[in-house]
Order: C-alpha cells, then structure tokens, then sequence
C-alpha cells in the first residue's frame, strides 16, 4: 500500500476480511496505522476530522 | 515529655481489642481498615509518579509539540511550540531515583489565551474511588516533590477530561534550587461527569506559561479555558529556568501518606497499558517471524508486552532501509514500514506489500535495518 498524501488520511483495507479496519497517516517519518477502536484517541481524532466534513483516500 | 503505657486499645463498645501492644519489644498488632479514609495499598492513583520510565526518549532532552507525550503517562499541552524541553533527570530527593525535567528554552513572552504545561491522565475506572461528580464525593490529596530555580506561586488542575469541572490548585517554591514536598487538598466535588470504564477520568496538570485570561482562583470552576491559579510564575519567561518533579501521588482522603513506591518491573507494566516500545534504536532488532503471502507481500505479529487499554495505534519508522525481511537467500530491506492488519488489545498483525521481497510460500525473519528504525504502539488516554 503507498503512503497516504492528500487527504492526511488513507483506509486500510484488512488483507484477510477484505473489509476496511483502520486508517494510515504518515507525520514526518513516522507512519501511524490506527485501528477502528472507538476507544483509541487517535481515531476519536480521525472522527473528529471526518465530522469536519474530510474525507480520507481509499485504500489500494 | 509525657508517654503513655497500655497494653491494647479497645473502642467503647467493642468487643476486640483495635490495637494490641507488645509489652516488651515495643511492636503493636493493630486492626486497621483504612489509611486515613484511603485503602492501605494501592494508594496511588498516578502511574510514573516516581518518573522511572521514559520509553520514548530514554535520559535524552525532548522538545515536545502539543499533545505529544514525552516521559511515560505525561503529555505536553501548549498553544506555542519550543518553549519547554522535557528530561528524565538524575536530580531527586535522596529516597527517589529519578524526577521529571522541564527547562524553559527561552524568555518567551507569554500572552492572553497562551497555555504551556505538562499533564498526566488516570483512567476512569482507577479513580471511581473518589466518587467525583456524585453525592458520596471524597476528598482527595495530591502531594509531590518540587525543586525550581524560580521562587513564588506555581499553579495547575485536577480536572475531568472535559475540563468543565477542574480544581485550580497553587503551590509556592519557597527556596530556590531545593527540594521541597507540596500537599494538596482537593475537596469533593458532588457536579461534573468523570467518564466510566476506560475513558479519561481525570487529569493532573502543571502549568509553566499562561495568560491571564486563563488563571482562576484555587478551588473547583468550570471554565474550560482556565489551566493555572492568578497571578502565577511562569517558567517558561525565564530563559533556562528548570523545574524538577517527582514523588506524584493523587489519593484518597485528606491525608499525604508517604509516597507509595513501586518497584521499576510494576511501574513498567502500568506503563505498558498505555504505550509500548517493541525496539530499541540499534539497528538489526528481531520484529517477527514473517511469512510470505506473495512474492511481494509478508504477514507477521507483534505480541504486546501486557493487555493494552485500546486497540493500539502500530507506529513505525519510515525511510530508506528502515525494515527488512532476512529469508534463504538473503535480506531484503524496503523504505515503507509496515502496516496493521487488523489485532486486539494483545496482539496486532502486520503486513508489508508492494516490494519484491521473496517468493510466496517462503518464510523468515522481519528486523529492524537502521539504527533509530522504531516500532511502538500507542493507547494512551
């Protein structure tokens, strides 16, 4: 899967489920896979970016 | 000098006796039930309060952004970036082993609606003890170790995750360049919503540069905005100016016991709830077994050290050579890390696509090929 670059976010598609599970976002060199979880802060803020009214990049 | 000799103390109308005396070797058996109004262990609500564990940055200086977390359970808040560094210091009061550092890197100009400060989050379900925000509210105590090369009035919060019902604490460094313990009082609150299960529940924050406009009186406000108390220092104004922290406990009751210690091996695995360091910064660390879905496509697994708090974020270093995979016929390295292939809260899968990595059906070994190449997963609050 290449990196996401615009929008700052690109959906992981699980290579087993064929379903989308997560989403990528590359900061600097640091390239962060974040889990559908509604518990981890990191998607509570990809949520918050989507209710901004973003949408991310499809995944491969 | 007076001294009294009995040899039990019994209440009133009891029956057995509360506290029994040795009548030679000066020791007692005593049936205690609380410490004052607290449990007797486990009293400690904050974790890293001793600052022993920095898995991110070691005893290095680190400059951190705002919401980035720097020594392990502390996260940096700021409305300006580059003002403050925070260390793991060899610098503590002589029963501790390590404080927290933060050094102002400038004499910056704070103005209104400015907020620079470090904060630490404890889960709900860790706090329901205090019973904030209901009608059997507690009191609470928060006490710590402090030595700055500023004197006067500091300030910070106790505070919901919302932070619409935070107690604005001071706290006054008396001698500059000393250690000095502080003991906060925090009374009940009976309002305000401190979340359940594994949300945020509250928060202790330290403030080090603030405008005005966002100070309040010590004692419980509702202001989102507000971070520290009136008319307090700011660190962060003095170019080099240093504070020192360590010894942080937050427990119930009215009373600052001792700091409860904990060994290095617990303090790590509380840690590990939230944040996990899976490599170190030498090149050639062992990640996975990996096996070849394709020709240019791998699989493998991360084991988490303990059950984390969420489903982690998988954080990976990127860059030329940063990974590679080790099969018969040689090592393979790539530029695009890896990425999550769905896991739990105690394992996450991986997957590397779209380099030309071996043949399908192979299998062997995932490492780290840089130095500084990372792995960690993140869960924090």
């Amino acid at each position: 899967m290449a990196f996401p670059t615009n929008p700052i976010y690109k959906l992981i598609k699980n290579r087993f489920t064929n379903q989308d599970d997560g989403v990528l976002i590359q900061i600097d060199s640091d390239l962060k896979s974040i889990p559908f979880d509604e518990a981890n802060t990191n998607y509570q803020e990809y949520l918050a970016w989507v209710a901004e009214g973003n949408t991310p990049e499809e995944a491969d | 000098m007076s001294e009294i000799k009995v040899n039990s103390i019994k209440g009133v109308g009891a029956t057995a006796a509360a506290i029994t005396v040795n009548n030679s070797d000066g020791t007692c058996t005593a049936n205690i039930t609380s410490n004052g109004g607290g449990p007797l262990s486990n009293r400690n609500m904050v974790i890293n309060g001793g600052m022993m564990i920095n898995q991110r940055y070691g005893d290095s200086a680190h400059t951190p952004t705002d919401g980035v977390y720097t020594m392990d359970r502390w996260q940096a808040w700021m409305s300006t970036t580059g003002k403050f560094s925070v260390t793991r210091s060899d610098d503590h009061p002589d029963d501790f082993a390590k404080s927290l550092l933060v050094t102002s890197l400038s004499a910056a100009t704070v103005t209104a609606n400015h907020e620079h400060g470090i904060t630490t989050k404890i889960e709900a379900q860790n706090m329901s003890q205090l019973a904030f925000g209901t009608s059997s509210a507690k009191s609470a105590t928060l006490s710590f170790f402090v030595k700055c090369s500023l004197t006067g009035t500091f300030g910070g919060l106790v505070a919901n995750s919302a932070l619409n019902m935070s107690y604005v604490f001071s706290y006054t460094v008396n001698s500059a360049n000393t250690w000095e313990r502080k003991t906060i009082t925090i009374p009940p609150t009976t309002s305000g919503s401190f979340g359940s299960g594994s949300s945020n529940g509250l928060q202790v924050h330290f403030e080090f540069g603030i405008g005005s406009n966002r100070t309040a009186a010590v004692g419980w406000q509702t202001n989102t905005a507000v971070r520290g108390v009136n008319s307090q220092v700011n660190l962060i104004a003095t170019n080099a100016a240093t504070w020192r922290m360590t010894g942080l406990q937050l427990e119930v009751g009215t009373t600052a016991t001792e700091f409860e210690h904990r060994s290095f091996g617990d303090e790590s695995k509380r840690c590990y709830r939230y944040f996990q360091r899976l490599t170190s910064n030498e090149n050639y660390q062992w990640v996975s077994l990996v096996a070849f879905y394709s020709n240019t496509e791998i699989h493998g697994f991360l084991k988490h050290f303990e059950t984390m708090r969420a489903v982690p974020t998988l954080s990976v270093t990127t860059g030329s050579n940063t990974f590679a995979v080790q099969r018969a016929g040689g090592a393979v390295s790539w530029s695009t890390g890896i990425i999550k292939n769905g896991g739990d809260m105690n394992m996450t899968y991986f997957y590397r696509d779209g380099v030309t990595l071996g043949t399908s059906g192979q299998c062997g070994r995932c490492l780290t090929w840089t130095a500084g190449s990372t792995i960690t997963l993140s869960a924090e609050l």
